[in-house]
């Protein structure tokens, strides 16, 4: 355990001033900075239906709002990147050589960098829901219209909403970390990850009755039902994508652990 | 005794072509070794096995007298490695490079200051790697190889793309570090010229195969045998046919008199032989082949 935290001290120090650290800050802040420019233009409009009693908790109807925009592409994308970026560090500086010459097992190597990924989109999530909650603040500060100051915020039920799309993202977090430590070129695993991303979203389009086996879209789906939010039906659908979801995220893990253990040439 | 034993080491990355045959490396302790070859000789992938970096096929390692493929953990402990360019992360400092390896082995902040300044870069230690030039690079390189104090140190062509400034910083730190701090190292390049001042044993492979293998006194002597006298006088073809000179196989090139594999006594003789019949000497000189015209000549002899 205790040279798997060393390496992971290492690791984690590696990703300072890393375009993956960024791309998390700036998927994160992205869509509460374009609502946040909204809610101050257009401030007529959003406090009337903030205020609309019809749409329940004002706090917890923006942040649903923000999930369900972020979820289908941005959130993925940003997982596709970050995770393709921590394991190229290495091909980039040619640095894979040295880490395998030094005295640390190929399984410390492999898991310590892919829980760098995972922390990095953990990093994303907290970032998320704190620009999120930020952009009703600051405009509420500017507008007093705003019922946001006076309005209960359980930020309980933004952790669970997280939690869920973490453990959807899973399986792009294993996959995509495995083809980066696969290709020298990262706009291969990256240009992989857009064309499975897109092509997922379009068969959801499509209506395919089969989705639920596409990882890309699992996001997506689960925002998809959740709109939907009546009948026993749905609940099946989501838990098939959460099953689907773990499925995947065991064999996408070790797929990649196993093949980087027995790769002839490092 | 040995640091490093290899015995018939054999390596190939397809059916086609064996890259390695029967590499027998015997490195011993606290030496130097200079393992040579041109380019594509199978230099880097012997040491990339010494590694681990590349699974061995057939043969057996040994380092520290153990065998690597089930002590791969506990030998590397002791190894420090550069193989090929430079392996840094360009967006962290000189520092920060070496903070990576500090928490890995577990080290104090001031091995790391103690390294920065063994390899001269205290006063960079702040700037990004990525602004380094190439010298620095490969010095903060040997510096993350030299972070954990190891008893061996691995290094692949450490002079490639330094200017004569930097091969020059390069020599004097791996002789203070072998010297000093007793730090076994084996260095590869595909020039002898530039390791030849710093080398105590050397080992040349041509195509996979080890052509030579042994001591700096051992390919000296090699030197002396491959001597040749030349003599330059006032009638050379005169010379030519006198007994001593014919006798030893002379033959005339550029206009000059060259007798192969003369020592001591046959100079002596010869010289003589010229001065009683009345030639004039205007040149009587050993050509010593240096240890480039060896390498040359060794790795040519394959071709």
């Amino acid at each position: 355990m205790i040279p798997f935290l060393k390496n992971l001290r290492a690791e984690f120090l590696k990703t300072k001033r890393t375009s993956a650290f960024w791309i998390a800050f700036l998927g994160a802040g992205f869509i509460p900075f374009i609502l946040l420019i909204a809610m101050l233009a257009k401030s007529k409009n959003f406090i009337t239906q903030m205020n609309n009693p019809e749409i329940g908790n004002a706090w917890t109807s923006f942040m649903n709002n923000n999930w369900q925009v972020t979820a289908a592409f941005l959130m993925p994308m940003v997982v596709i990147c970050c995770s393709s970026l921590i394991a190229q560090i290495e091909v980039k500086n040619n640095a894979w050589k040295q880490v395998f010459a030094t005295p640390i097992s190929v399984t410390n190597i492999f898991f310590s960098k892919f829980l760098v990924v995972l922390c990095m989109v953990a990093l994303y999530f907290i970032l998320f829901i704190i620009f999120c909650s930020l952009t009703p603040l600051i405009a509420n500060t500017f507008f007093k219209g705003y019922p946001f100051f006076k309005t209960s915020y359980d930020i309980l039920y933004q952790i669970k909403y997280a939690t869920h799309f973490f453990i959807l993202l899973l399986p792009i977090m294993a996959l995509q970390f495995w083809l980066s430590m696969r290709f020298k070129n990262f706009m291969a695993s990256i240009g992989l990850g857009i064309i499975l991303l897109i092509g997922s979203i379009t068969a959801v389009g499509m209506g395919w009755d089969k989705a639920y086996l596409l990882p890309y879209s699992h996001t997506m789906q689960i925002q998809l039902f959740s709109r939907l939010n009546s009948g026993v039906n749905n609940v099946d659908k989501r838990n098939t994508i959460y099953i689907a979801s773990a499925v995947y995220s065991v064999l996408f893990t070790l797929a990649g652990y196993i093949d980087t253990l027995f790769k002839k040439e490092r | 005794m040995n640091i490093i034993e290899t015995k018939n080491l054999n390596y190939q990355f397809n059916k086609k072509e064996k890259i390695l045959k029967s590499i027998n490396l015997q490195v011993p302790y606290e030496s130097v070794y200079g393992f040579l070859g041109p380019n594509g000789a199978g230099k880097t992938t012997t040491l990339r096995l010494l590694l681990g970096l590349l699974k061995a096929q057939e043969g057996i390692i040994q380092i520290f007298g153990k065998d690597l493929k089930s002590n791969r953990i506990e030998i590397l402990k002791n190894v420090g490695s550069l193989i090929e360019q430079p392996s840094l992360y360009g967006h962290l400092t000189g520092k920060e490079n070496l903070d990576v390896y500090r928490h890995i082995f577990a080290l104090s902040n001031n091995r790391v200051k103690e390294v920065l300044a063994l390899v001269g870069l205290s006063a960079a230690a702040n700037k990004k790697a990525k602004s380094y030039s190439l010298g620095m690079k490969q010095r903060l390189s040997i510096g993350v190889a030299l972070l954990h104090s190891p008893k061996l140190l691995i290094l692949d062509e450490p002079t490639n793309g330094l200017d004569p400034n930097g091969i020059i910083e390069m020599r004097a730190l791996i002789k203070k570090l072998n010297t000093e701090l007793g730090v076994t190292i084996i260095i590869s390049s595909h020039l002898l010229t530039e390791i030849e001042k710093v080398v105590t044993h050397i080992g040349i492979i041509n195509y996979g195969e080890m052509l030579f293998q042994g001591s700096l006194n051992e390919l000296n002597k090699l030197k002396n045998k491959q001597a040749s006298l030349i003599i330059n006088c006032n009638n050379n073809e005169a010379a030519m046919q006198l007994p001593a000179i014919i006798l030893n196989n002379a033959s005339l090139q550029n206009g000059k008199i060259v007798i192969a594999q003369a020592n001591n006594i046959i100079t002596a003789q010869i010289i003589t032989q010229l001065v009683n019949n009345n030639l004039q000497v205007y040149e009587a000189s050993m050509q010593g082949f240096d240890l480039e015209k060896i390498f040359l000549q060794i790795t040519n002899k394959q071709n």
